[in-house]
């Protein structure tokens, strides 16, 4: 997070919001979103503290209870598919096969470059377009193993770095 | 001719959602402007006649919680939209928002006037960064049009405004008292149970409904309680939003009318078109992850309306139904269906925390067919026993998807199990 925000801009965003308590998921989100490693590192989480008016232990204890938040930097794509039953029934169960047999790592784990990482996470709500990939706000809808090879080779290639 | 499709009506027609002047060109406050123009008897009248349920799942009147919002007296009133939609299986909420969002901002407006509060939230999930910078935008639009602010239309008094709540993702959020305190910016666990219409949010009178429930109000006032409550049952007014996920043809978000036959929704070219491979249904499931879960044998006759749901003891809940044909294995479907209960535990009773693991764990041993003859009564009890201590629905529930599912297909469960093997005697708890 440092190394893609200047405490000025950092400071600035926080105080674009209201300091008040109810407020602080709103900017842990919106700071974690707008960085590069997409985590809440402990400056950035002391800063929040202070101008909501709660505890450092407080913060930490949004972070590690809510799935959005994230405690440790994040690979620069984070490939996230749904482990809901809906998109399990349009058989999406090959992506989580196809990522670990092509990347070479766990869910959950960053490749060496610190490039890709993937997740399984809950219902994102793009049921209807399952089997799909989420990256950040976009979704790459209906795969097969072939569009999945092809993404990872677009990923790396940089081929999406305007729009992700 | 009014539409049959009201709430999906504006849907790809306007090519800047968040432009207030597009939005009243067709047809836009004209429900608010109704309202403004009647009394507060007449619209009350109103609600109640055109029998307009929450959308949210939860099955309350509206027009009864709007009443005890309004006769609740406090010097801050608040109206949320909770669309955080957690729900596996539905995307009604974000779809409205996306595609329509001043009809939920209409819509929670006139929720504002009919019971006096002044403060909004949107309640929205905050990864979706271009929906909330979208929402953000309208909501500035209407404030420059004067409708959102102070004296809203120029009606003083009228005064209301819309703030947007972040969220970071949690299902029990949608118990109001785990949706408070995460709001407030404590962590999002419910502690203990409140009446939101009474003490709701900072403890004073608050209506909390989904984004479907707050688009449905502009709908009723414009259309009149008769034409609205006419689009459904008489005991239910309007359309319900209904999301089509699984083994169907046309898996989506459709709009039908309240008191449609269940196999038109699944089977009909203008809705689900049947599945996708032209085999039978084998199973649907209604609601939710957290409904019941019935061989389709089981729905021929029935009807997707709340009271008729009712006496067979169902519910529409959001309006998700997953289909599969029998290509599924029941324990297939059931794994992820525990895996999201047991990741959705917000840990704070045991019985639920370890429970919900439990049955996961169960469950997958029945999958990998390596139960052990009493399994299956274990898993019975553990899943009794999580939903009998259960302090909030998400653990209450589980009981509805597992349960349905062994009285549908007891076959697939005891082909789980390895009848030769030894016998295993322990007390699940
Ligand atoms: S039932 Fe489960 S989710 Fe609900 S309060 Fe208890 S532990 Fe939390
Ligand atoms: S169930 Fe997978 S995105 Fe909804």
């Amino acid at each position: 997070m440092d190394n893609t925000m200047t405490l000025t801009k950092k400071v600035a965003l926080i105080h674009s919001f209201e300091p008040e308590p109810d407020a602080a998921v709103n900017i842990l989100l919106t700071l974690q979103q707008a960085t590069k490693d997409a985590y809440v590192d402990e400056a950035s989480a002391r800063l929040v503290a202070d101008y909501v008016g709660l505890t450092l232990a407080n913060i930490y204890e949004l972070v590690s209870y809510y799935p959005a938040l994230n405690e440790q930097p994040q690979a620069r794509y984070v490939l996230t598919f749904c482990h809901s039953a809906p998109c399990a029934v349009s058989d999406n169960g090959f992506i989580e096969k196809t990522l670990h047999q092509i990347l070479g790592i766990d869910e959950g784990q960053v490749t060496d470059d610190g490039l890709l990482a993937y997740q399984g996470v809950a219902c994102v709500g793009a049921c209807e377009q399952a089997p799909f990939i989420k990256i950040k706000d976009h979704i790459f809808p209906n795969l097969t193993t072939d569009k999945i090879q092809q993404l990872v080779a677009d990923l790396k290639a940089g081929h999406f770095d305007d729009i992700l | 001719m009014i539409t049959r499709q009201p709430l999906t009506s504006r849907f790809g027609r306007v090519k800047d959602i968040t432009d207030v002047a597009a939005y009243e060109q067709l047809q836009g406050y004209e429900g608010l402007n109704q309202v403004l123009d009647a009394t507060e008897t007449q619209n009350l009248n109103t609600l109640i006649e055109g029998a307009l349920w929450s959308r949210s799942g939860n099955g309350t009147n509206v027009a009864v919680d709007c009443q005890e919002v309004l006769t609740n007296e406090a010097e801050t009133k608040y109206i949320i939209c909770n669309a955080d939609e957690g729900e596996p299986g539905t995307f009604k909420d974000k779809a409205l928002l996306r595609s329509d969002p001043l009809a939920v901002i209409e819509g929670m407006t006139i929720a504002a006037y009919l019971t006096h509060a002044q403060v909004g939230y949107i309640y929205v999930r905050g990864e979706f960064r271009d929906l909330i910078l979208e929402l953000m935008q309208t909501i500035e639009n209407c404030r420059a049009a004067h409708l959102l602010g102070k004296s809203i239309f120029d009606v003083p008094g009228f005064d209301f405004d819309i703030k947007i709540s972040e969220s970071a993702g949690a299902y029990v959020c949608q118990e109001p008292a785990a949706l408070f305190n995460a709001m407030s910016g404590a962590t999002g666990r419910p502690g203990g149970r409140v009446t939101p219409t009474k003490a709701g949010f900072y403890k004073q009178p608050t209506l909390v409904e989904d984004a479907e429930t707050f688009a449905n109000l502009p709908v009723l006032y414009r259309l009149g309680a008769k034409a609205y409550q006419s689009l459904g049952t008489s005991e239910s007014g309007g359309t319900k939003l209904v999301c089509l996920t699984g083994q169907v043809k046309n898996r989506g978000l459709f709009e039908v009318p309240i008191g449609l036959e269940l196999t038109t929704i699944l089977n009909d070219p203008e809705f689900g078109g049947g599945s996708q491979d032209g085999t039978p249904f084998k199973f649907i499931h209604l609601g939710g992850q957290s409904g019941m879960i019935l061989p389709a044998e089981n729905i021929t006759d029935l009807i997707y309306s709340p009271e008729a749901l009712q006496a067979e003891h169902l519910t529409m809940g959001t309006g998700a139904i997953v289909a599969a044909t029998e290509a599924v294995n029941i324990l297939d479907y059931l794994v992820p269906v525990a895996r999201f209960f047991m990741d959705e535990s917000c840990g704070k009773c045991p019985a639920c925390r370890i429970g919900t693991v439990r049955i996961y764990e169960a469950l997958q041993t029945l999958q990998k067919q390596e139960g052990v003859p009493g399994d299956l009564t274990r898993l019975a009890h553990m899943v009794d026993h999580v939903a009998s201590q259960a302090s909030c629905f998400v653990g209450q529930v589980v009981a509805n998807p597992i349960f349905s599912a062994m009285a549908a297909f007891p076959e697939e469960f005891k082909a789980g199990v390895d009848w030769q093997a030894e016998v295993v005697k322990e007390v699940p708890w």
